[in-house]
């Protein structure tokens, strides 16, 4: 199996079968992003295919210097991607209304698809709340680039934020009292 | 404050990057074919958008032509048209204001600051072009000639209409339009040349001022300014001007190209066709033969087509020489199969797949394709396109409002674009794209018969019916088996002639 260096090179060059092999290799991981913030796994097909678009094309002039950086170059396509795909489907909305309202509860998706019990309670905040965690936690977006993104202005997206911790930090503290 | 969590924003983070969806091998075929499939359209729609904008710019380059415009050489639209006017009325006015008779009593006075005394003026003072005429010796012949005539004459003079009429007869006379032509440009310049002359010693007879030469000839050209500039005397170049336009170019073109041109001086045609396409193989060994016994091949829901626009370059009776811009995408089915084997395999927009001995599905794409075996089959869509610029020799015969013709010609490839299947030796699919495919300036021969129906006098609808025959191999697998297609096409069109 190529190194990353050495299958973008074969990518640049124009391979299809190194094309397929990148995609083979990464679309897991990125599906994983798409589904922090699209429930619906067809939905997160779709988005994907159009990440994957821009992802070829980028790669072209892509300058190779860690996993880390085309990782992080990837989140930021498919993540972006995907909020563009709710922002078409308006699945969010940026009232107070939605601070109250659960989106899609975990129940809805299989449970083993969430390896990780932080994501799962991640999915049960509101919709708003998760875009703006994702994007400015895990995606390391800052508030004015999630403005650009989502069109949520910044002092707002501070109080999704404020709130998305709150509500995370109290099923932590509740997960950690059981516990002890 | 926003990054100070304790280590709970780091938590999620560490999560994120090891959270992963697995998708299946069937949901990951169906992304893959998809973002091939999205990849390529721009390319696609770049190329039909260039080729779309060429015809426009022909159909409405053709559209603004005016009937015989086609002949009428480099002189610009508007100058021919408007100096025509000009030129026409200036003759007519020079004609009914300058009798021979009246010139010595005439003295027309002299406009703006350009007097010139009569007795200033000398055979040099003339222009070099206006006597030019008079200086090489055959003129010079003809020019003797013509003042013995006209010493003879009444008036002593030749107008520019004699001149024509001595055209016009020889014309008559068998004499070739084109040396007619050119004939009468030179009667032309010489009638003026001795115009001048002989309205010189006129004057010089009648010991008067030759009125003639002291006047300005602009004030009878109202629109010379157009031409030169500013008002200037009338010169030669007026009159061949004159002449040029004067000419009878819809009798001149009829001559050259036979009465029975059918479609005046010009046309455009724009059709669509649709397309049956049959595959030839050619083995060059046992094993490409094997390979060839193994291949299946139809149509099914698949559509061809061929659409384009074509004019004529030259129509000579009859016969027109026509070359114009095509598009034609070729869409097969194919179906490859070994022996006696049958699986359950079925096509989707976005990919391939068939059924295994264990029920599951298997995708297709063009990763995967070494795990299919001869042993499966596998049916795939292959696609062609190409933008052609066909050259044909078209024959059209009228009988009332109906026309019947055919056509004859070749095609030239100036873009081609191939996606698709096939199955080389090692009894394994592969995916073929343009760099498989030889690429050639010549595409196709080809002969297409035509029915049409004359609407009005410029639009006739017509339907045709062709036969492609591409040329040599289209694909070059390595393997021993060659591949072309023959396209059988049936389609309508539309005709505007000018």
């Amino acid at each position: 199996m190529a190194d990353w260096k050495e299958l973008l090179q074969e990518i640049k060059n124009g391979q299809e079968k190194a094309q397929w092999e990148f995609f083979d290799r990464t679309s897991d991981k990125m599906m994983g992003v798409a589904m922090r913030y699209i429930k619906e796994r067809s939905g997160a097909k779709d988005c994907l295919q159009e990440a994957y678009i821009r992802i070829f094309r980028g790669l072209k002039k892509f300058d190779y210097r860690s996993d880390e950086q085309l990782f992080g170059w990837m989140n930021k396509i498919v993540s972006r991607e995907a909020v563009r795909y709710i922002q078409r489907h308006k699945r969010y909305y940026l009232t107070d209304e939605d601070l109250t309202r659960s989106s899609n509860g975990p129940g809805r998706l299989p449970d083993k698809l969430f390896k990780d019990d932080l994501l799962k309670h991640l999915a049960e905040l509101p919709e708003s709340h998760q875009i703006v965690f994702n994007l400015y936690v895990i995606e390391g977006y800052s508030h004015r680039e999630i403005e650009e993104i989502t069109g949520i202005n910044s002092a707002t997206a501070r109080s999704y934020l404020f709130r998305a911790r709150k509500k995370l930090q109290e099923w932590i503290n509740r997960k950690v009292n059981v516990k002890k | 404050m926003d990054n100070n969590n304790n280590g709970m924003d780091s938590a999620f983070r560490e999560a994120a990057s090891n959270y992963k969806i697995p998708l299946s091998r069937e949901e990951k075929g169906a992304i893959w074919m998809a973002i091939r499939k999205r990849s390529k359209r721009p390319v696609f729609w770049a190329w039909m958008g260039a080729g779309g904008a060429v015809l426009l710019l022909g159909a409405f380059l053709l559209y603004q032509m005016p009937p015989g415009s086609f002949s009428q050489g480099e002189l610009p639209e508007e100058v021919v048209s408007e100096s025509a006017d000009v030129l026409k009325k200036s003759q007519s006015e020079q004609e009914l204001e300058y009798p021979g008779d009246q010139h010595t009593d005439e003295v027309v006075s002299l406009s703006g600051t350009d007097d010139v005394a009569a007795d200033e003026i000398t055979a040099d003072d003339i222009p070099a072009r206006d006597r030019g005429a008079s200086e090489s010796p055959v003129k010079a012949d003809r020019e003797e000639a013509e003042f013995e005539r006209e010493i003879e004459s009444v008036d002593g003079a030749v107008s520019t209409a004699d001149a024509n009429e001595e055209t016009h007869s020889a014309i008559a006379e068998g004499a070739t339009q084109e040396s007619a032509w050119v004939d009468e440009l030179n009667l032309l310049s010489d009638g003026w040349s001795e115009f001048v002359s002989g309205t010189t010693v006129k004057g010089e007879e009648a010991g008067t001022l030759p009125g003639i030469l002291e006047d300005d000839f602009s004030d009878r050209i109202p629109h010379s300014d157009f031409i030169y500039g500013k008002p200037t005397p009338l010169k030669l170049s007026d009159l061949a001007l004159h002449a040029l336009t004067e000419f009878n170019w819809e009798e001149f073109s009829s001559l050259q190209t036979g009465d029975e041109s059918i479609a005046g001086s010009g046309f455009i045609d724009l059709y669509f066709n649709a397309d049956i396409v049959s595959n030839r193989f050619r083995a060059t060994s046992p094993a490409g033969q094997r390979l060839k016994d193994g291949y299946r091949d139809y149509t099914g829901p698949w559509f061809s087509f061929s659409t384009g626009a074509m004019t004529n370059l030259k129509t000579l009776g009859n016969f027109s020489l026509l070359a114009g811009l095509e598009y034609q995408r070729i869409t097969r089915e194919f179906d490859f199969r070994s022996h006696g084997v049958e699986f359950n395999m079925k096509y989707s927009p976005e990919a391939y797949y068939f059924i295994d001995d264990s029920g599951e599905v298997v995708w297709v794409d063009g990763a995967v394709l070494t795990a299919v075996r001869t042993e499966q089959r596998l049916r795939a869509p292959n696609v062609h396109e190409f933008v052609r610029i066909p050259v044909l020799v078209e024959y059209m015969k009228e009988y009332n409002n109906l026309k019947l013709g055919l056509s004859l010609g070749i095609a030239v490839n100036i873009f081609e674009n191939h996606s698709g299947y096939i199955m080389v030796d090692g009894d394994q699919f592969r995916s073929f794209e343009s760099g498989d495919f030889e690429r050639r300036w010549f595409s196709d021969v080809r002969a297409n018969l035509l029915a049409g129906y004359n609407l009005t006098d410029q639009w006739t609808i017509y339907g045709r019916a062709g036969y492609q025959h591409h040329a040599g191999d289209w694909l070059s697998t390595g393997q021993d088996l060659e591949m072309s297609v023959t396209v059988l096409s049936l389609g309508m069109g539309v005709r505007r002639s000018f």
